[in-house]
């Protein structure tokens, strides 16, 4: 039986959830049907309607949803041939239901879905009757284009949810609450990290406290990138046809690149790094004692996607990727794969970020003999058993050049995001006929990995401002510290110890606005900067802060150079 | 997730249905899953959503045949 606990139960129940807000909406309004399959944690439906809905709207259709669960309506499933749904359709107006079924095999027999007057084109399965829909609520409105074509008519959507118990669907709002206020968009406009325009769609502009942060993140990754042993590079952001044919980006990936004419011949801008770094490697000739070969680049690259998938910096067009290819002996992938783990856990750990682990093997289609694939995905489980770590195996999920171990990271709200990755790939060096000279002095083919940390570091920075909510950890923070002198006279105090910070390197700022103290705190809260250091007649006398932290609240004096002595620890191991 | 399989009978109009971890129950062809479970666990019956015939998904009114 598929009950809600099971993995396919919310998705059979919320997808009658969409049915009957179809038919409340069918009932109120003049609208046309879309599609209105569930969701992750919902459901949606898209309309056509007459005159544009409102938000406000969205009670009166619940409501209305509400009179068709208590009406306990049977849900039976009817069966129809091609023709006769086409003229189901035709009849009832629904042209969007017309066009998928147009599409669909002449011979294949169609199933719909009725409950009372309302009728709808669906595989199902769904709940026996409209009355065993327990707790549901609409969520937001949307605008999207009839099969995500921007050609194509702009339809409304409706998001909702739907859960058997009233509890759950309170708990599952609660943290949809929670979600909203650490919405990386919203913080980021609030603390004036980044912004999106029009200009520029998908394309993120950094402001100065955004550019601090992700300078800090870059700076991090480059130390202990440097300790690991890797060498960093930077290849160009616009390459000639030729390597992207090469690469097989050209024929596989065209539609989400972008292009330009350069001298009358074609180029495109990258979309992944992979490529330019391969042709750093063959700039020289390559020894097995070279092996271990680390090769890190930050690059920037730039991907189409489509307008409607589009979301704030969690998903964008143009991305920095924390890559690295490492070049290597065949008998040397189990102790690099270690080491990569380690590295990223190290990552992980200083972020206060849980992680699971994820072993993808060979897809139907894909490259390499069966040993290759064989040897590469046993060396990649070893590794894991090796380090005692707990993975599921997703079978047949593999790229289709080699296994991979993701990192999928958990954030504050128990969502999961995948990030970090380690992929062997078998096609890069055979493509580029890669080779390094063996102990025997002929020439072999190395073995390689490709790997990223922080994944994007868009994305990752996103996910640090969700789970901070923006209350960044001081190595962080765009501004670790505010002065805020009491009154006038107490300025040229401040001052110095404004100097004093600075000189040592503190992301400091001074506050000698005429307004009042308390004023000023509340600003610097709600900016959540960590330390403000109150300046007086006692503070000036005894060289001393008052210090203010943004969560313990008042700790009371601190001698300046004792303050500033804590505080550069507190940097130094990147406290929480 | 449990998975329930229906096997033929000689007799035209009964069919034996077998529920993983609840067993087997002799039913009358064209009686539905719903019809079904009521027979073997109230608790089940109001909980299931939808159920698998020998590996497909299919709505609880189906007929067990």
């Amino acid at each position: 039986m598929i009950t809600f606990d099971d993995s396919e139960g919310p998705d059979v129940y919320r997808h009658t959830a969409s049915h009957v807000m179809a038919q409340a909406v069918k009932r109120l309004y003049d609208a046309r049907l879309g599609i209105g399959p569930s969701i992750k944690d919902g459901f949606y439906y898209d309309f056509q309607f007459e005159q544009p809905l409102t938000l406000e709207e969205l009670e009166k259709i619940e409501k209305q949803m509400k009179e068709i669960v208590e009406e306990n309506l049977p849900i039976q499933r009817i069966e129809m041939t091609r023709d006769e749904a086409l003229e189901y359709c035709r009849q009832h107006n629904e042209d969007f239901k017309y066009e998928l079924i147009s599409e669909l095999d002449e011979n294949e027999q169609i199933s719909f879905y009725r409950q009372g007057e309302f009728m709808d084109l669906c595989t199902g399965p769904h709940l026996a009757s409209t009355g065993q829909l327990k707790a549901f609520k609409l969520l937001s409105l949307a605008g999207a284009y009839w099969r995500g074509d921007e050609n194509k008519p702009m339809l409304q959507r409706i998001y909702g949810t739907a859960f058997p118990k009233k509890k759950m669907l309170e708990e599952y709002l609660q943290r949809m609450e929670e979600a909203r206020k650490r919405d990386h968009r919203k913080i980021g406009r609030e603390l004036d990290l980044f912004s999106f325009h029009d200009e520029g769609p998908g394309f993120p502009f950094y402001h100065p406290k955004g550019m601090v942060i992700r300078r800090e993140l870059e700076n991090f990754w480059r130390d202990e990138h440097r300790k690991a042993g890797y060498h960093e590079v930077e290849t160009p952001i616009v390459l000639n046809r030729s390597l992207w044919e090469q690469s097989g980006h050209w024929d596989h990936y065209q539609e989400n690149m972008y292009f330009t004419r350069i001298d009358e011949q074609d180029f495109a801008i990258k979309p992944m790094n992979c490529p330019g770094s391969m042709l750093v490697y063959k700039m020289g000739m390559h020894s097995y004692r070279d092996f271990p070969l680390r090769v890190a680049e930050m690059g920037l690259v730039h991907r189409h996607e489509k307008s409607g998938t589009l979301h704030g910096l969690m998903r964008v067009r143009s991305f920095t990727q924390d890559d690295a290819h490492i070049f290597m002996l065949p008998e040397q992938i189990e102790d690099e794969v270690e080491k990569v783990i380690d590295l990223v856990d190290h990552f992980y750990q200083v972020f206060g970020f849980k992680y699971h682990v994820e072993l993808s093997t060979r897809p139907e289609k894909s490259m390499g003999s069966e040993a290759m694939w064989e040897k590469a995905t046993r060396a990649l489980e070893t590794v894991l058993i090796k380090k005692e770590i707990t993975f599921t195996v997703n079978e047949g999920d593999g790229a289709f050049y080699g296994p991979k171990i993701d990192f999928h990271l958990e954030d504050c709200l128990g969502r999961t995001w995948q990030c970090g990755t380690i992929q062997l790939d078998f096609q890069m060096p055979e493509k580029f006929d890669l080779t390094y000279i063996g102990p025997d002095g002929q020439k072999h083919r190395p073995a390689m990995i490709h790997r990223v940390v922080y994944g994007a570091m868009e994305r990752f920075f996103a996910l640090l401002i969700e789970h901070y909510a923006g209350a960044f950890p001081i190595w962080l923070a765009p501004v670790q510290v505010v002065i805020v002198p009491i009154t006038e006279r107490h300025q040229e105090y401040a001052r110095a110890v404004f100097q004093r910070l600075w000189e040592e390197g503190i992301r400091v700022e001074l506050d000698d606005r005429n307004e009042k103290v308390g004023f000023k705190i509340r600003e610097a809260q709600v900016k959540k900067v960590p330390y403000m250091l109150v300046t007086g007649d006692k503070e000036e006398e005894t060289n001393t802060v008052a210090v203010r932290h943004r969560q313990e609240g008042d700790l009371g004096l601190s001698a300046l150079e004792s303050f500033l002595h804590d505080l550069k620890e507190k940097i130094q191991v990147k406290a929480n | 997730m449990t998975e329930m399989t229906g096997t033929d009978q000689s007799d035209q109009k009964l069919v034996n249905a077998h529920i993983f971890g609840f067993g087997t129950k002799q039913v009358r062809r064209g009686t539905t899953i719903h019809e079904l479970l009521g027979e073997v666990s109230k608790k089940l019956q109001k909980e299931a959503l939808a159920a698998r015939i020998n590996g497909k998904k299919v709505d609880l009114t189906h007929p067990v045949d």
